[in-house]
């Protein structure tokens, strides 16, 4: 299982001293923007206090997904924890370092690698699309030429190529979305944050921005963090998530070492004589239960493919009627990290 | 311009220097302002104190030829006093009057568009920090108002010292140097007071009512209480009467007797000091939820 428990310690909260020496940034930064790094972010026991209170406690992990959906519930410290690897907010304990880069002492540098898309509606309403983001690409650090190039390539990525000489502020909710990741991505960022990227978003819009978030992730040159309230999103296009309860980690799960696993993991319903078809599969070597009479569950072996299953199905003259990979569901995953955290909880959490 | 390329890609070229950035903010700014054609015509119109001066120094010097005002005539005007500190009159005070109307017209403008808009996360959150951010705003009200006051200053001044007597300039290195330094402290001195009304208030109309009432209300108490005192302490909230003190001094003119001059450097310095303070507060990349 590749979802692990938070208090169960694991594969991504790795003992973080093994790989904290990350080599020293280049003046010109390219020395910590290696995008191939595994682990690109680390927590060390970071806790931030907010007006007297704790949002974010203790949190230590270690990053390595291309994409990471940030879940958790309503004030859990998702964009506290954004917020913070901004520099918008200085750890009261603890250190967050991305791409090796310390977030408090390096803000500047952490902050040029970011491309940041805001869940409010963030804008310049004066200007016109393109202006708008040329300008923030060139407040990025991009030179005034480039800037501008980049800022017409990425209205056309984002599909609003032929609305970019219109002011932002005439933009339909759907287009200021996608203008905003326009800015988020125009200086090419090795890191991307997308707060809420499809908050009202009707469903075209939605599969499309989902679309472009998965484009992206697909580069495999930009690391994105997705924090959104909505599983299937996050499902759609992380391959790692972070849970967060209470402003703890409750769980750190890589999604697609558990879809891998439960690729060989089958409910069965057959039509014909079931005991011969379940010898059959214990005979290929599966392992069979029968939850109940209707339905087969059976795991499979590794070198034991679904093509065997029909033929055996075949030969015995029985009916697959349905075949189904078992699948954790995220919202399987969210809810047994919010149950586990509820019972691990200490008393004196905020 | 490369529109075939529609894809996201990393940017491996070089970047600019970190000290650009307010450069980055000032430059869109202007261009904003100047979108304006109202704005240009006003800015234009603020060139003609300048003008105005210009051909007084013209004819100040040259007036004999037109009038045949003789040398003796013009000391007997002299003696009276009437060409008093006519260089302070016809240079400083209306650079003086010209910074305000633009800071006035312009500086409600620059932070509260932003403000409403909830840009600053998207500032913020690039390697631009609060001050450079500020200081790109600041340098938009600077470079507006110095076109319109101390450059065409300065060359009033060289157009006085070229029709003036040999060394006047030398003379009177005090006119320059007042000029550009009462010009930079008031600017600056407006700007940040703008700034942070525009900051506060969030709404560019009342942001510019609320600093303009700031003068007119603030110059009527100080005059009532000035009134009711009989000294100058009521002086000190009259930020027009410190900054008259102030260029005086430094323009080498003759000294108001409005405030002493410890006290007109005090209260510009603590009315920039509040107003920078407010500034900090109100610029976030966040908003805190209570």
């Amino acid at each position: 299982m590749a979802c692990l428990g938070w208090r169960a310690g694991g594969r991504h909260l790795t003992d973080a001293a093994s790989s904290w020496s990350a080599p020293a940034p280049k003046p010109d930064g390219s020395g910590a923007d290696h995008a191939t790094r595994d682990d690109w972010a680390e927590f060390r026991g970071l806790s931030v206090d907010l007006g007297g209170r704790r949002v974010l406690n203790d949190l230590t992990a270690t990053l390595r997904g291309r994409c990471i959906g940030l879940l958790g519930p309503n004030g859990a410290g998702k964009t506290t924890l954004l917020n913070t690897l901004l520099g918008f907010f200085k750890p009261s304990a603890g250190q967050a370092r991305i791409f090796g880069r310390d977030v408090v002492a390096d803000s500047a540098g952490v902050r040029r690698l970011i491309g940041y898309m805001p869940e409010r509606d963030s804008f310049v309403g004066g200007m016109t699309g393109v202006r708008f983001v040329r300008m923030m690409g060139e407040l990025s650090g991009l030179p005034r030429d480039d800037a501008l190039d980049r800022a017409h390539e990425a209205f056309f990525h984002v599909g609003l190529g032929e609305a970019r000489y219109r002011k932002v502020a005439t933009y339909s909710q759907g287009m200021k979305q996608l203008a905003k990741l326009a800015q988020a991505i125009a200086h090419g960022p090795r890191l991307l944050f997308l707060d809420e990227p499809t908050n009202g978003l009707d469903p075209p819009a939605r599969s499309r921005m989902l679309q472009l978030v998965r484009g992206i992730r697909d580069t495999g040159e930009t690391r994105l963090v997705v924090s959104s309230h909505l599983l299937r999103d996050v499902e759609e296009c992380c391959d790692e998530v972070l849970i967060l309860r209470n402003g703890r980690i409750a769980s750190v799960c890589d999604l697609a070492s558990e879809r891998r696993s439960n690729r060989k993991f089958l409910f069965l319903q057959v039509k014909g004589d079931q005991d011969r078809f379940v010898d059959g599969l214990v005979a290929l070597g599966c392992e069979v239960g029968m939850p109940n009479r209707r339905r087969l569950r059976a795991v499979l072996p590794a070198q034991v493919e679904i093509a065997d299953l029909y033929a055996l199905a075949a030969e015995l003259s029985v009916q697959i009627r349905q075949l189904d990979h078992k699948r954790d569901s995220l919202e399987d995953i969210f809810l047994r990290a919010m149950d586990d955290a509820v019972a691990g909880e200490p008393a004196s959490t905020p | 311009m490369s529109l075939r390329r529609h894809g996201f890609r990393i940017h491996a070229g070089p970047w600019a220097h970190p000290f650009t950035r307010p450069l980055v903010i000032a430059r869109y700014n202007l261009s904003g302002v100047f979108s304006s054609r109202l704005f240009t015509i006003f800015y234009v119109a603020c060139f003609l104190p300048s003008c105005l001066c210009m051909v007084s120094i013209y004819l100040r010097y040259r007036l004999d030829t037109f009038v045949g005002i003789s040398g003796g005539q013009w000391a007997e005007i002299g003696a009276a006093g009437i060409l008093d500190d006519w260089l302070y009159y016809g240079i400083l005070q209306p650079s003086e009057w010209v910074a305000f109307s633009i800071v006035l017209v312009v500086g409600p403008s620059l932070l509260a568009p932003d403000l409403k808009d909830n840009a600053m996360p998207l500032y913020l959150s690039r390697p631009v920090t609060k001050l450079q951010y500020l200081l790109g705003k600041v340098l938009v009200l600077l470079t507006l108002t110095a076109a319109v006051t101390w450059i065409p200053g300065l060359l009033l001044v060289l157009a006085n010292a070229y029709y003036a007597e040999d060394g006047w300039l030398l003379n009177n290195l005090s006119v320059p140097i007042g000029l550009v330094g009462s010009c930079l402290v008031w600017t600056g001195c407006l700007s940040i007071i703008a700034l942070a009304l525009s900051a506060w208030v969030r709404w560019r109309p009342a942001a510019t009512l609320g600093f303009l009432g700031l003068f007119v209300i603030g110059a009527g108490i100080g005059n009532l209480l000035r009134a009711t005192s009989g000294d100058w302490h009521g002086s000190v909230i009259i930020l027009w009467d410190a900054i008259d003190v102030v260029g005086r001094d430094l323009f080498g003119a003759n000294a108001s007797e409005a405030m002493p001059l410890p006290w007109a450097w005090a209260t510009l310095a603590a009315a920039t000091a509040l107003a920078f303070w407010a500034l900090l507060h109100r610029i976030r990349a966040y908003e805190a939820v209570r």
